[in-house]
């Protein structure tokens, strides 16, 4: 297939975007600097529908945040899908694997088009009325979450594994250059420790689905599903970069079977699909396409929703908002549901977290876990502190610097350090001098608030039919933020003697029970 | 006790202490900088025990309130009465 230069110019501007971005999630990590250097969320702030989030979240629009996106959709009303063929990292590495899985030609029914506006309009009216799920199917969320969940650790692993072995394993030649890379790898390539997560082939069984769709169809995605894109559809309606001709030529009909988005029809161009990728000015044999600047003819064809179809979105969209509120109050159902630092309200963080994972990504006590259920039904891939896997370190204020959407507030350090996220509890069934009269002291120790939240306190003790003295631990409610490194650090096996648990988070009004309907 | 153990089994010719900066409360993590005292000081001795024995004073106590030196001069791994040790 003849490709023409802007064919050319397409492909490095994915590729150096898709660099971008998978340089700008290497630098989503603890350097040895307290603020992070790059705005490494960028992926999110020129996300419109992180800017949607936002937009229908309680409280003002995250101006200084998500600026870029209304850029974005500027653009886009200009020129037409150009993030989806240029910039989009998704749409990058669904382009560059098709080859590796293969790829479908199936002329895929069109009907199928539909979907991806069902479900922005579905996501959408959900999201007006309190229950925002457009991170689930957000493609840069997609993309990022799967980086970070599986394929980041997978290839710490990986390479680890490697390392290792040509350390073990002297071989001429080999190992001295495996050894000499070390240094670069470690610096700059790899995190710091092995990333951990829960839900890592969950979620990558969705990104293999998402990109194993490229044998069905080439861009089956983009085309078919992605809400992004219907969105950007909508935006590109009128946009004023033309191709010509519009309409497939009668003697050549190349275009029909050879554009990736379907997008030429006999009635004309379908603006809300074309993708821009300008394979056409390239292959078509009597070079006639070209893209120029005019004003959007009058009649054009777009995609019929079918007014069953949309009301049948708006509909389930807006009952998923009833389904979910008639549940139980997930952090009264379930007291180990603890939220980053600066969370704001939980009704209010499901609102605004696209579920992007760069808190995750970022967090270096690997206490940033995906929650599946454990935040109620619509809480999937929503940040969660776990503190038996790992701490809220203290001196860090990371994750509410990468937060795009404002779920996460920025804290300064010393606001950080008198956020509360949860309240350590002792398990007296556990604890060593509790529960079988031995000396531990290790959760005082680990403590980090400045006056110690956990005190030991000398105590007459009946051991063995023999009265001891033995130090307590017992935990200072008023000092104690929920950091959890004492359930992190609680050195008996399996469930932690010390536990942390949501009461007397920051983030909850407590006015509510003073100036309720009770008081 | 089992420091104690530990040092009668490993044997140290020189012991060396850096009292530079001391943490009087809160410690081992966590501790503010308001009970941060410096001192600028090197403790050596090739008495293991002397030098921790010496080391308690620094905190305002004496060696005999410490378990772990007490238990130590004890089993003869060193002196503990600092009248018996020479300041250089």
């Amino acid at each position: 297939m003849k490709q023409s230069s802007w064919t050319y110019a397409r492909r490095f501007s994915q590729s150096f975007c898709l660099a971008v971005f998978l340089w700008l999630f290497l630098q989503t990590e603890y350097r040895g600097i307290d603020q992070l250097p790059y705005p490494v969320s960028l992926l999110f702030r020129i996300d419109p529908l992180a800017a949607l989030a936002d937009f229908l979240a309680p409280g003002p629009f995250g101006w200084s945040l998500l600026w870029p996106a209304l850029v974005v959709l500027l653009l886009t009303s200009l020129f037409g899908r150009f993030f989806c063929g240029w910039v989009c990292p998704l749409g990058a590495t669904l382009d560059g694997l098709g080859k590796l899985v293969g790829r479908g030609r199936r002329a895929f029914s069109p009907g199928w088009r539909r979907v991806k506006y069902y479900l922005l309009i579905g996501l959408g009216a959900a999201t007006l009325f309190g229950v925002q799920l457009l991170g689930l199917f957000d493609p840069l969320a997609i993309f990022l979450r799967s980086l970070t969940l599986a394929v980041y650790p997978a290839y710490n692993y990986g390479l680890n594994k490697v390392f290792d072995f040509f350390y073990a394993n002297d071989l001429p030649l080999v190992s001295p250059v495996v050894k000499n890379s070390y240094p670069l790898f470690r610096d700059y390539l790899m995190a710091f420790h092995q990333p951990i997560f829960a839900l890592g082939l969950f979620t990558f069984l969705i990104f293999l689905t998402i990109v194993l769709l490229e044998r069905v169809e080439h861009r089956f995605w983009c085309k078919n599903l992605c809400p992004l894109g219907a969105l950007l559809g909508l935006c590109s309606r009128y946009a004023i970069l033309q191709r010509t001709p519009q309409r497939l030529c009668a003697d050549c009909q190349a275009c029909d079977s050879l554009c990736r988005a379907g997008a030429v029809r006999n009635a004309g161009l379908i603006r809300s699909e074309c993708l821009l990728c300008m394979d056409c000015t390239g292959y078509c044999p009597e070079e006639r396409v070209s893209f120029g600047l005019r004003h959007a003819a009058a009649h054009e064809p777009g995609i019929d929703l079918q007014r069953r179809g949309v009301l049948t979105a708006v509909a389930s969209g807006i009952m998923i908002a009833p389904a979910v509120r008639i549940g139980p109050v997930t952090y009264e159902q379930n007291p180990y549901l603890i939220r980053p630092p600066g969370a704001v309200a939980e009704e209010e963080f499901l609102q605004r977290c696209v579920r992007c994972a760069e808190c995750m990504k970022v967090c270096i006590g690997r206490t940033l876990q995906p929650a599946l259920l454990e935040a109620g039904p619509v809480g999937l891939w929503t940040p969660l502190v776990v503190p038996r896997i790992g701490y809220c370190e203290y001196n860090c204020t990371l994750c509410g610097q990468v937060c795009p959407t404002g779920a996460l507030a920025p804290l300064k350090l010393a606001e950080k350090q008198k956020n509360v996220i949860g309240l350590a509890v002792i398990k007296k069934d556990r604890c060593l001098p509790f529960a079988k009269g031995i000396e531990c002291l290790v959760c005082e120790e680990h403590c980090p608030t400045g006056e110690k939240a956990i005190v030991m306190e000398e105590q007459d003790v009946l051991v063995d039919g023999q009265m001891r003295r033995l130090k307590l631990p017992r935990v200072v409610d008023k000092l104690c933020i929920g950091c959890g490194i004492c359930e992190t650090k609680c050195p008996v096996e399996g469930a932690s003697a010390v536990r942390v648990i949501n009461q007397g988070e920051s983030r909850r009004k407590r006015t509510e029970l003073l100036a309720g309907p009770y008081g | 006790e089992s420091l104690t153990e530990n040092a009668s089994v490993i044997h140290s010719d020189q012991t060396v202490l850096d009292a530079t900066r001391i943490l009087k409360a809160n410690g081992p993590q966590g501790g503010r900088l308001q009970h941060l005292r410096v001192l600028d000081t090197l403790i050596a001795s090739p008495d293991i025990v002397a030098a921790d024995a010496y080391a308690t004073t620094l905190f305002g106590l004496s060696p005999e309130q410490v378990p772990t030196v007490v238990a130590a001069a004890r089993r003869g791994l060193g002196v503990m009465d600092l009248k018996q040790v020479r300041m250089v």
